[in-house]
């Protein structure tokens, strides 16, 4: 606890801006987390009457419709909080099962090298010659909709990346002198890599992870977007924008509004990824 | 050397190419919903023995392993088969598709270079200054901008608002321009059409910024890291020592070796790009790669899937070659 207070404390001092991207990640996990209790009314409560009414402020507002209203006069403020559950939890649960799988996979790459090596690499180069957005749609269409497929379908290529930063730091990492006095000691592999290993290359996978996050929350947003993700009842992000599509005009906040949302939860996170980098990593620094 | 280089480089993507194509195969065989049913139920009123003569004459009814045996033979002699929806060939959609989609990529890809070059060199010469600042939050943004949503807005702003450029599609409704390479562009200026190619541009404009926004955003700031890196090092200051004006510091000596990095990042990125052109050619109607599997993954049109699969296998495989060779152009040290 002190050590992440020391660490807070450093953050606040040499980059004052990523401390702002955490504080805004923060309200979005909690808008997230208390969606029930902060929303204005059920996220898919239809109410005809007061369809496409603008945000506050515009002419037309309703006082308890502060975000305005999309046509089937559903609250949008609403549908943002709950809409900020799936685009966390699936961006989330992407970014940690790629970062422990690709890890284990990695490392185990990297230190054996070998046949297994070969194999891991071989399906590595195979997945990244994938455009990333049409294996996602391959991978949907076979599982259906949902909160776990999504996640899944994004994890199967997402591992890749941590899996190649992995094997190469490793492999690194390996040829120091540190490992070979452990191994001298007649430390056993798995302790080499666990303990020695690991804590040494775990910062830059920390920082590739929040750069993920961003990253994989467009994604999701995308899929969405194309009708490709959580079951239509629910208010993803990325088809509240889609549904704005057909009232740029007339309405423009139905699609407006949750783009915003998006665009300012990913430039926290990237901001927030970034003074990581250069707090914790910062020869990843290359623009 | 070179060329032997090369030659192994293109054996080496044959078989990751081979292989990526077995895996849409499968995974689309995975999916539920069947194309014949998608097709027929689009048709309507049709019975068992059409349905069940279209499956035959597509090869459906046979197992899995056979269909995989008649593609690939297919494959080898340059057929991908024909669209269970429209049993056109897939060669001949492709055909159309492909210049569509390369012309919106080098549109995009252009777009950006022309953006991210002179912005990142003019932050880099002045570092901390307001200009730098504004263009790299700007820069930022760009990064963190979802491509739809993006589009949806220059759409609304330039189109829908102030009506200056159109929404959909390559040309005016209604409007045809002889084929001879598929590029609109270049087509046009061939048989003289100055209007159609006016009308082209128009079109280009918007997807293409949308399209190149993530890589105009990501270049400004690789040219820019590049730049002030370079600027620092021991023959800019004999550049400058020897009484060089500055522009012809910055651009003569910096400039090139501010460059490798920016065309690594250019090749990574093109791949990527063109994987986001299914999200933009869906916006904006653009008949190209993109909204042709997007449509045919949606109707389960099998042939048509894998043959876009391959393609942009292709082109990817392709560009990371063409990246790698334009290396050792700009620095001869580095050996394929």
């Amino acid at each position: 606890m002190a050590s992440l207070w020391q660490f807070l404390k450093r953050m606040i001092r040499r980059q004052p801006l990523s401390f702002v991207g955490l504080l805004v990640v923060l309200a979005y996990l909690l808008a997230a987390i208390f969606a029930p209790w902060l929303a204005p009314a059920a996220p898919d409560e239809i109410a005809l009457s007061e369809r496409l009414r603008p945000p506050l402020g515009f002419e037309g507002a309703l006082p308890h419709r502060p975000l305005g209203t999309d046509m089937l006069g559903q609250d949008i403020l609403s549908r943002l909080l709950y809409g900020a559950r799936i685009s966390i939890a699936v961006g989330t649960g992407t970014v940690a099962i790629s970062l422990t799988v690709g890890t284990v996979l990695g490392t185990l790459a990297g230190y054996y090298r070998g046949w297994l090596d070969q194999v891991l690499s071989r399906i590595a180069d195979l997945l990244m010659a994938f455009p990333y957005l049409l294996f996602a749609i391959l991978m949907m269409g076979i599982l259906g909709p949902g909160l776990l497929n999504l996640t899944l379908a994004l994890t199967f290529k997402a591992w890749v990346e941590f899996f190649r930063v992995a094997r190469g730091e490793t492999l690194s990492e390996a040829q120091k002198e540190y490992v070979e006095a452990a191994r001298a000691c007649g430390a056993a592999p798995w302790r080499i890599l666990v303990r020695h290993i690991l804590p040494n290359i775990a910062h830059t996978l920390a920082v590739i992870a929040t750069l993920r996050l961003g990253y994989m929350i467009i994604m999701e947003a995308s899929l969405s977007f194309l009708g490709l993700g959580v079951p239509s009842n629910m208010p993803a992000w990325g088809s509240m924008v889609a549904t704005g599509r057909d009232y740029l005009l007339d309405a423009w906040w139905v699609s407006t509004v949750p783009g915003l949302a998006i665009l300012l939860l990913v430039v926290s996170i990237n901001v927030l990824g970034e003074g990581l980098r250069d707090l914790l990593d910062p020869r990843l620094r290359s623009g | 050397m070179r060329w032997v280089a090369i030659a192994r480089r293109l054996l080496t993507a044959l078989p990751l190419a081979a292989g990526i194509v077995l895996v849409t195969f499968f995974l689309l065989r995975l999916m539920p919903g069947d194309p014949v049913d998608i097709a027929m139920g689009a048709a309507g009123n049709v019975t068992q023995e059409e349905i069940d003569s279209l499956r035959q004459s597509l090869g459906l009814d046979r197992p899995v392993w056979d269909q995989a045996g008649v593609f690939l033979y297919g494959l080898v002699r340059g057929d991908l088969g024909e669209s269970i929806r429209s049993r056109t060939p897939v060669t001949e959609l492709l055909k159309q598709a492909l210049p569509a989609t390369l012309e919106l990529s080098f549109a995009a890809v252009l777009l950006s270079v022309l953006i991210a070059l002179p912005v990142g060199v003019m932050s880099a010469v002045r570092p901390r200054s307001l200009w730098d600042r504004v263009v790299m939050s700007g820069a930022f943004l760009g990064i963190s901008m979802p491509p739809f949503w993006l589009g949806l807005v220059l759409m609304t702003i330039f189109s829908v608002m102030l009506g200056w450029l159109p929404t959909s599609g390559r040309l005016d409704a209604g409007v045809t321009v002889p084929t001879i390479t598929g590029f609109l562009l270049l087509d046009t200026l061939l048989t003289g059409r100055w209007a159609e190619f006016g009308q082209a541009v128009r079109h280009l404009i918007l997807p293409a910024l949308t399209l190149g926004a993530e890589l105009t955003a990501i270049l400004s700031r690789v040219v820019r890291s590049s730049m002030l890196e370079v600027m620092g090092m021991d023959y800019i200051r004999t550049a400058r020592a020897k009484g060089l004006a500055e522009w012809k510091v910055v651009l003569r000596h910096a400039l090139r070796n501010a460059l490798i990095p920016s065309v690594t990042i250019l090749g990574l990125q093109f791949g990527v790009l063109m994987g986001g052109n299914m999200i933009v050619e869906t916006i904006f109607s653009w008949p190209g790669l993109g909204r042709l599997v997007v449509d045919a993954i949606f109707a389960r049109d099998y042939p048509v899937v894998q043959g876009a699969v391959l393609l942009y296998a292709i082109t990817f495989l392709l560009i990371n070659l063409l990246v790698d060779v334009l290396y050792t152009w700009l620095s001869p040290r580095i050996d394929l």
